[in-house]
């Protein structure tokens, strides 16, 4: 289960790093949950997340452990940086909908 | 559906109820009339309301960068009101000034926290059904943010003197920067300024989670991670506030006595 999101993250990684220093990690909001809720990014550099609100009400992409917080309108994508983070899990939530829009970040 | 309605409402409220509180004692100990925090929640509401309606174009400027940038620029500016609230404070010539600054304050701080429940409230209410619930959270949450203004001024207010007037203008300064910590993150979070590392992580000491660490960003932007541009901004305004308001204590003037 594990496998193809690693691969296509790196794959997204890549295309992106070879225009660009900072690397890219890609989010999608979809009827109030994060896909994918797993995040794999490189640890100890910045990284540019990449958030796209698939649902037509906006949701507030939040994470104490990241400090981190942005509205992303419904229908819009957005754009935050974050790291350099040392390796580990930084969990995320949506604060409108927490009960189901969760994620956890994994830098390594 | 009623509880996260209850959170949401108390959470931004309470962080514009703290500086609220602390205005409205520095207020009372100068003998101001209130008319400053009608006009604040008056412009702050239209202001809140103006910015959600625009957030979706804003958020697009600068790649993706308009509404850190805003948001940066909101919390300067409280930081710039509070700074100057502090300076002109014991001058008798200043005082015209003291009440636009305190109301330009509050009503940054009420578009700021506003406009996200604005937000929150136009995908909440697509689900009519919940209308009361939400209805009901919000009128127990804000009840229960704003009960802290209460507070904060009563405790301040019932031991008139020295001591008193101290504290007020200290826990300005501790606000004052965290706008100043607040407005470096989002910075930080658009790629604007470097955030550099992590300082240390206070997590185990004080959940930012919990009651108290929720209560302690409200009144000094307390991050459990901070990075390095966080701490910087954050001390250079408590050094810039602290400088305002020690000046004149520390020269053994009387508030008011300056001319």
């Amino acid at each position: 289960m594990k496998s193809p999101l690693v691969l296509s993250v790196l794959l997204l990684l890549y295309a992106s790093s070879a225009s660009a220093g900072t690397p890219v990690a890609e989010l999608r909001i979809r009827n109030h949950l994060f896909h994918p809720a797993r995040l794999e990014i490189p640890a100890n550099q910045k990284v540019k997340l990449l958030i796209s609100n698939e649902d037509s009400t906006p949701e507030e992409f939040e994470s104490y452990e990241l400090n981190r917080e942005k509205v992303i309108m419904g229908g819009q994508k957005t754009v935050i940086f974050i790291g350099p983070l040392a390796p580990g899990e930084y969990p995320f939530f949506g604060e409108f909908n927490p009960k189901t829009a969760q994620g956890t970040l994994i830098a390594r | 559906m009623l509880i996260h309605a209850v959170v949401i409402f108390f959470q931004e409220v309470f962080e514009a109820s703290l500086l609220t509180g602390l205005l409205l004692t520095l207020a009372s100990q100068q003998r101001l009339p209130l008319r400053w925090l009608w006009q604040a929640f008056v412009f702050g509401i239209l202001g809140a309301a103006t910015y959600a309606g625009k957030l979706q174009q804003v958020s697009a400027w600068f790649d993706y960068a308009g509404q850190e940038l805003v948001n940066a620029l909101l919390q300067t500016g409280i930081f710039a009101c509070l700074l100057l609230l502090l300076l002109f404070d014991p001058s008798p010539g200043r005082r015209p000034l003291l009440s636009p600054l305190m109301s330009s304050a509050l009503a940054l701080a009420i578009i700021m926290e506003g406009a996200e429940i604005v937000i929150y409230l136009q995908g909440a209410t697509h689900h009519t059904e919940q209308l009361l619930a939400i209805g009901s959270g919000a009128v127990l949450g804000s009840a229960i943010g704003a009960s802290f203004a209460a507070l904060i001024y009563y405790a301040l207010v019932r031991y008139p003197g020295r001591e008193a007037w101290l504290a007020t203008r200290l826990l300005l300064c501790l606000t004052a920067a965290a706008m100043l910590g607040q407005a470096s993150q989002q910075l930080v979070q658009a790629d604007w300024l470097a955030g550099g590392p992590r300082v240390w992580d206070s997590s185990s000491l004080v959940d930012e989670q919990s009651l108290a660490g929720h209560f302690l960003y409200a009144l000094l932007g307390y991050e459990a991670t901070p990075d390095v541009a966080q701490l910087v901004a954050w001390l250079a305004g408590l050094l810039a506030t602290l400088l305002v308001t020690g000046r004149h204590w520390l020269a053994g003037l009387r508030p008011g006595s300056i001319r």
